[in-house]
């Protein structure tokens, strides 16, 4: 057995860790491509190419319909897919439940929360007359009215955190607080007229279209600053594999690992909710799908890996909820759903690998 | 062994919780060198006396004293590079390669990444050979049988490079071959490595045989400690352990169940191996043994391990196994009954 | 001969035979009916014509009418695909017998005194007839534009049946109404209507908003009018809208005026709907000569399209009529700062129903707006056409700022 110092946990050598790296990063390229090439609109693949490269195209529509609607679409998807993903991996690292996802403490119910108050409560009409005399509106009130509804749950998930010490329990809280603000949602639901209610439904089924260039900008520096925070708690990531005890035995301040961990989720989850709106089902599947295709539990690798195949499977999805050739759009929850169940089923059916990593 | 220091006195403990007093005024060591084993039946309180020794818990009454400090004064941080820790708890980071969970050991010495450095490397090699765990180092954890991940769970201590280790009850899942392999390694690497090793445990025998120190609970929520062998002598290890209908037999070193009156009387002749298994059997059959003079019957054992014979009263028939002599002595007493209906 | 032959049947035969007679004298009977109620109704003439004015029906499809001497029948449709589901009424006049009612239509006496309305689409209507002495009961004063129905709500003469959004059943039975007058929803309020036809008010659903036409909508009114016995004036106002429509459509189709290409509808999360080819809303600018690039399409509703496919032509198009919820420019941009690169954005031709619109309250349009097709059309014809109608000024729709 030859050890090297720079093997790491995963013991493999280092060709074998750049391998699969290049082989994501040209598959999400390769998606990330294509995502821009379908649409409603025919545009000829020529055209595309003639948009990034700065001339000027036949049709100055296309150019507008590239560079202003699918492109900041694609990005938006590879954000909202990776963030989620990794947010993932987090949560189930953390709480060493397979079923665990960004949303599992509440994170999104309280995004939810948020833009139903603007929408529902607030969304009466002479409410949403004052709030416009206030100077806010728009798309811009529902992502703030989104990340005070995420804090708000935050707060009260981390003051809880500090009383708690097992971990099952604060998975437990963690949802019951989830079910308190749903139900809260739902109440309002009832009582709101059935524009107000239509509206707010819409919302709950995610959009990816619905982020500008400006406020990608917003998006991509909080996503990259959760990417990169993720990153470094790798090493905590990997410690709490063997569980709490042992990790506080090896030294981790396990509050504040946890504290660590809940809030770089919630910025993780709860911007993506803010400006697409809740997104499901990514973050719970593509951790599993990495460490099944990676064969390996440390973080060091499987968060790069996890970013890219949660950009890619989001591009996926992106492509498929526009139905290329025809004109209709599908709402892009439903599509993750139903591409991701099965994934998670073959998984567990294939490879078993599932049930020893937890 | 090499010195023998003292690294950790508790003071006049009492551990246990607000409701409860678990196990109270103990005055403990433990010092490097040595294999020490806390011995006591299940639920007498040896996960709440470790979890207080290393931290976890605050003490009732009393203080540990941990390299001379208050050893809830001392960082986290600071106190994993002093002690490690190896729990009953079944670990279940199955992705992970026998190599990484070892390789996690290193966390309070590794960058901020978790890098290896080439020291890093060095130690883990170290651990895995001590621990004979070489050739698991790139299977998955999930792959190995419980004896095996078990002693990788200790190379990931070693790892840590700590003076103490602390195990509670490292052999719960484990059988008997198992057992006594974890035993005689960690009696080793006390010895060799120059650690203090904290084991708690429920079984006597290994205690007995591997311990150094032995911290053995009493009855009455005290722990009483020395050489195994002393305590034995003095009475405690029985006083500790005894029951209704038990007793100590001090020759075998085991706990027995009182037997009733046995009625026939048997005495044995012959080479030593043999003849304890032929008491055994005789004494479970209700048999006493005893000597030539106060015997009924006698029974004579020729031959050895290999080819053994028994023989009863100088009859003519000679007896090929235990079970053979079980039967014929049978039958020799219901004869005698028939002809003596008394 | 045949009288001994019919002497000679049996008796079994006889017996059917006088039975039968019997029969026949009870019909005639029956059918004097009138003539015996007629004691009921001392002042009942059969043989007038107690209608002389008539309505006659030539946009709705919503409805119709047919007279008879002293009721007229009242058939309500309602087009579902393509089931016509048909209710109909018996009103009769006051004073006069109920004719026969096989089918057990409900019975209205009119002309009605006092009608609760629950739809502000009704109240223009009433207040065109200058009948509002009639209503007695709306649904809401919050969402009503009109100045004297709201001055009439204060003063008492007019109850809420709905302030909180749920009819109160008990103030509407109170009240005494003789008809109420809701908005036929395929699912609306089944329950509450079928209580308050169980304490003998008759609940009339009117679809006017399944009218494809400006007109077909406007005649709705002749139905109120049909209630309330003022065929009279109805036939002279409508006459004149009806006119004066006429008229701007002539003005427009003798105009050599270019077609502009307009678009509708604004996105909602990643669908944008607009209008059908065949709906409302495109009917009515039809007339106005536009140019939509869904005016093939066949559906009589909305389309749902998605974002891009609008945006395309959303870049081109030279106007943008009904932009959702939004009231001015400000609100544009804050939906989404794509729309500034439509060229009606950079023109400032986006135009809303706001015009008579109160936030937090009603919007005109779906009240006096209903009854004044014409003013409505004129609005449209000039939003595209400014120059052929130089002295209007929009009344119904407004233009963002």
């Amino acid at each position: 057995m030859r050890l090297s110092s720079n093997e790491g946990m995963s013991h493999n050598g280092t060709r074998q860790r750049w391998q699969p790296i290049l082989v994501l990063s040209s598959v999400l390229t390769g998606l990330f491509i294509l995502d821009l090439l379908l649409g409603s609109v025919k545009i000829p693949i020529a055209e595309v190419f003639k948009t990034f490269l700065g001339n000027a195209n036949s049709n100055e529509a296309w150019s507008a319909i590239i560079l202003k609607i699918r492109l900041p679409r694609a990005i938006t998807a590879i954000l909202a897919g990776a963030a989620l993903s990794i947010g993932g991996l987090q949560m189930q690292t953390l709480f060493r439940n397979p079923l665990a996802g960004p949303s599992i403490l509440g994170i999104t119910a309280g995004s939810s929360l948020g833009v139903a108050a603007v929408m529902l409560v607030a969304g009466s009409a002479t409410t949403a007359y004052t709030i416009r005399q206030l100077g806010l509106g728009g798309s811009w009130l529902i992502i703030i009215a989104a990340t005070v509804g995420a804090a708000l749950v935050l707060l009260l998930i981390l003051g809880l955190s500090f009383k708690i010490r097992d971990n099952v329990v604060m998975l437990i809280v963690g949802i019951m607080v989830a079910n308190i603000t749903i139900a809260v949602v739902s109440i309002w639901q009832y009582f709101s007229d059935p524009e107000q209610m239509q509206e707010y439904i819409l919302w709950t089924f995610g959009s990816l279209g619905g982020v500008t260039n400006e406020q990608l900008k917003v998006l991509a520096l909080i996503v990259g600053i959760g990417i990169i925070s993720t990153f470094f708690l790798s090493k905590t990531l990997n410690a709490l594999l063997l569980g709490e005890n042992y990790a506080q035995s090896m030294g981790l301040n396990i509050r504040r690992s946890r504290c660590q961990i809940i809030i770089v989720t919630s910025l993780l989850a709860g911007s993506i909710t803010g400006f697409c709106g809740p997104i499901g089902f990514v973050g719970i599947a593509v951790p599993h799908l990495t460490r099944s295709f990676l064969n390996t539990a440390d973080h060091k690798i499987l968060i790069p890996n996890c970013v890219l195949i949660g950009a890619s499977l989001m591009l996926l999805c992106d492509i498929i909820s526009q139905v290329p050739g025809s004109q209709t759009i599908l709402p892009i929850n439903a599509i993750t759903a139903m591409i991701g169940s099965p994934i998670v089923i073959w998984i567990i059916v294939k490879r078993r690998n599932l049930k020893a990593s937890f | 062994m090499i010195s023998e220091e003292t690294i950790l006195t508790a003071e006049n403990l009492t551990v246990g919780y607000k409701s409860k007093r678990v196990l109270s005024n103990l005055n403990l060591t433990l010092k490097t060198g040595e294999l020490t084993c806390l011995l006591g039946p299940n639920g007498a309180g040896k996960s709440t006396l470790i979890r207080t020794l290393s931290g976890i818990q605050p003490a009732l009454e009393g203080q540990t004293l941990f390299f001379e400090k208050e050893v809830n004064l001392i960082s986290k941080k600071d106190l994993a590079t002093k002690l490690s820790m190896v729990l009953t708890e079944k670990a279940n980071p199955g992705n992970l390669t026998a190599f990484a969970v070892v390789a996690l050991g290193r966390f309070p010495y590794t960058s901020w990444l978790g890098n290896l450095s080439k020291q890093d490397t060095e130690k883990i090699k170290w651990a895995m050979q001590a621990t004979g765990t070489v050739e698991f180092a790139n299977i998955h954890i999930a792959e190995l049988s419980d004896g095996e991940r078990q002693k990788v769970m200790i190379a990931r201590a070693l790892a840590q490079d700590t003076p103490v280790i602390y195990l509670d009850e490292p052999t719960a899942h484990l059988d008997l071959p198992n057992r006594i392999e974890i035993f005689h390694l960690l009696k080793k690497l006390a010895s060799e490595e120059d650690k203090a090793i904290l084991l708690s445990t429920h079984e006597m025998n290994m205690a007995l045989t591997s311990a150094d120190n032995l911290w053995l609970i009493n009855q009455d929520k005290t722990i009483s400690t020395g050489v195994p062998e002393d305590l034995v002598i003095n009475g405690a290890f029985e006083k500790a352990f005894s029951k209704d209908q038990m007793y100590f037999d001090y020759d075998i070193g085991e706990f027995k169940r009182s037997l009733k009156q046995s009625e026939i009387s048997v005495c044995l002749i012959g080479p030593s191996i043999l003849k304890k298994w032929t008491e055994r059997a005789l004494q479970r059959n209700n048999y006493a043994v005893v000597d030539e003079l106060h015997a009924d019957i006698t029974i004579k054992i020729d031959g050895d391990l290999k080819v053994p014979t028994w023989t009863i009263d100088k009859e003519a028939t000679s007896y090929k196994s235990i079970s053979h002599l079980l039967f014929a002595l049978e039958e020799k007493m219901s004869r005698q009954e028939n002809l003596n209906p008394s | 001969m045949e009288t001994k032959r019919f002497l000679r049947k049996s008796n079994g035969m006889k017996k059917i035979q006088l039975v039968f007679i019997v029969l026949v004298v009870l019909q005639f009977s029956c059918s004097q009916n009138g003539k015996k109620d007629q004691s009921n109704y001392p002042d009942f003439d059969a043989t007038k014509d107690y209608f002389p004015q008539k309505i006659e029906i030539d946009h709705s499809i919503g409805f119709d009418v047919v007279y008879h001497k002293n009721f007229k029948e009242l058939h309500l449709f309602r087009h579902y695909n393509d089931v016509v589901d048909t209710v109909s009424f018996l009103l009769v006049q006051r004073g006069t017998p109920t004719p026969t009612n096989e089918k057990g239509h409900s019975v209205i006496q009119i002309p009605v005194k006092k009608i609760v309305a629950m739809s502000t689409t009704h109240l223009g209507m009433f207040e065109v007839l200058e009948s509002l002495e009639n209503v007695i009961g709306i649904e809401a004063k919050q969402y009503v534009s009109s100045e004297k129905v709201r001055a009439m709500v204060d003063e008492g003469k007019i109850l809420e049946m709905e302030p909180a959004g749920v009819l109160n059943i008990e103030s509407v039975i109170a009240s005494e109404a003789e008809v109420l007058i809701g908005v036929g929803y395929p699912n609306s309020q089944n329950d509450e209507h079928q209580q308050l036809i169980n304490a003998g008010i008759p609940v009339l659903l009117n679809s006017d908003w399944q009218e494809l036409n400006l007109l077909g909508r406007a005649e709705w009114v002749k139905m109120m009018a049909v209630l309330i016995n003022k065929e009279k004036e109805v036939n002279r106002k409508f006459g004149q809208i009806e006119a004066e429509f006429d008229e701007i459509i002539k003005v427009v189709a003798e105009s050599n005026v270019d077609s502009p290409m307009v678009i509708t509808g604004i996105a909602m999360g990643d669908a944008w709907h607009v209008s059908g080819g065949k709906s409302f809303a495109f009917n009515a600018m039809k007339l106005a000569k536009v140019d939509y690039p869904w005016k093939g399409d066949n559906s009589t509703g909305s389309l749902k399209l998605d974002f891009e496919t609008v945006y395309e032509f959303g870049l081109k198009a030279d106007f943008w009529i009904a932009p959702g919820s939004a009231r001015d420019m400000k609100g544009i941009v804050e939906r989404d700062t794509r729309y500034q690169d439509f060229r009606s954005f950079k023109t400032k031709s986006i135009y809303n129903i706001t015009g008579r619109d109160k936030e937090g309250g009603g919007n005109d349009y779906y009240e006096s707006g209903i009854i004044n097709p014409h003013l409505v059309l004129k609005d449209i014809v000039k939003i595209f056409h400014p120059a052929l109608f130089p002295n209007h000024q929009l009344v119904y729709y407004k233009q963002l700022n």
